[in-house]
């Protein structure tokens, strides 16, 4: 074919050796590309690192649960002081009731349980994979539609939602209060069940989306009686002050 | 017969390939990260291919020029992607378009001289 006219020349071998190595880059090139199709790619790089290792996050839950154990104590101390004095006791119902709404003491109740998890993908495709993934941006909707129809206190997966609380994809979980938490997610409110239940299976709200996709990624139980931990992350607060205090100057309150 | 072992070279490295790099496994992220050095690569290697075969046919092939030249063109363009890459331009695209324009070039060239053949050698069966 090539050579027809030139059989018997050095240069056809060459070529052939070339073309040995350009088939091994091309397969190299096909094989990576069908690499990439099949994991997807669709995980974010950034922050993956910042899982740390598996030590390290039972280090945090073992602290979590000392923060909280520490912060029930308290509790019970302060209800102890209040005990006989009138002025303490009431201060110290004030303080409790701060402390609900803050989310820094543990609470029970009437409310729901929303278990969500990843959907089985019947294709390999990436946009298949990303609707069947429970992301940040879901719980981030699940909390505010029941935070909207009154629910007193949530919690993801054990991590309850304070004020302060972010939410957050990092890599292949999901971060609440800084801690990684992966699926199935444990969705827990307290408020009236009824009511929570119906705002989250309103006509075209959040599972209603989801039922459309796949039905079996989430559960939705009322409960009669739900137990919401407390709030285990950091209560440090550098910056805020009273209104009526002068504010903190940013270098010192930088600091620490 | 002989014309056909660039061919059956190409299949073998395709073949070979294809097993050896589905046995390696690298993971999706890296995948993701030396792809376009890897198709840069292949990419140089066809310009050269072209040019080898141009260079033989017009009986001026050389083994020196066309090994070096597929090494430091490979190189020179993986290279620049790199570079493209640390300081934030798709230099990558430069060698993609130098590599692509000369391979059509080649390309070309390879057609008009067989298509001249072919058509004297029709003449001269009509003659």
């Amino acid at each position: 074919m090539l050579a027809s006219a030139h059989r018997h020349q050095p240069w056809v071998w060459q070529v052939t050796a070339l073309c040995f190595i350009l088939g091994l880059l091309l397969a190299g090139s096909l094989q990576t590309v069908s690499t990439i199709r099949r994991t997807g790619l669709p995980l974010t790089r950034i922050g993956v690192g910042q899982l740390g290792s598996p030590q390290l996050t039972a280090t945090l839950r073992q602290r979590e649960k000392e923060i909280a154990d520490l912060r029930e104590k308290q509790t019970n101390l302060e209800n102890v002081l209040a005990e006989g004095s009138g002025k303490l006791q009431a201060l110290n119902d004030e303080l409790q009731k701060v402390k609900l709404l803050s989310g820094l003491s543990e609470v029970r109740g009437p409310g729901i349980l929303l278990m969500l998890q990843d959907g089985k993908p019947r294709s390999n495709r990436a946009y298949e994979a990303e609707r069947l993934t429970i992301h940040d941006y879901d719980l981030q909707m699940v909390v505010n539609e029941l935070t909207a129809s009154g629910a007193e206190a949530v919690a993801i997966s054990g991590q309850r939602v304070i004020s302060r609380t972010a939410i957050r994809c990092v890599g292949p979980t999901v971060m609440v209060n800084n801690v990684p938490i992966v699926p199935p997610f444990e969705v827990t409110a307290i408020g009236d069940p009824g009511t929570l239940s119906g705002a989250l299976n309103l006509p075209g709200g959040y599972l209603d989306d989801l039922r459309a996709t796949d039905a079996s990624m989430f559960r939705l139980e009322k409960r009669s009686d739900v137990r919401i931990p407390s709030y285990a992350g950091s209560t440090e607060v550098r910056w805020a002050r009273p209104a009526t205090e002068a504010p903190p100057r940013a270098k010192d309150a930088g600091r620490q | 017969m002989i014309g056909l072992l660039p061919l059956a070279g190409l299949v073998l490295g395709l073949v070979i390939g294809w097993l050896a790099f589905g046995r390696i496994n690298v993971p999706g992220d890296f995948a993701g990260v030396y792809a376009p050095y890897l198709s840069l690569a292949t990419l140089a290697g066809v310009d050269t291919l072209l040019g080898g075969i141009r260079a033989g046919i017009e009986g001026r092939f050389q083994d020196d020029i066309f090994v070096s030249g597929f090494v430091l063109n490979t190189l020179l363009a993986a290279g620049l992607a790199y570079l493209g890459d640390r300081i934030g331009v798709d230099l990558f695209l430069a060698a993609v378009v130098a590599l692509g324009s000369r391979v059509f070039l080649n390309l070309s060239l390879i057609r008009r001289y067989y298509l001249t053949k072919l058509t004297l050698a029709r003449r001269k069966d009509a003659a």
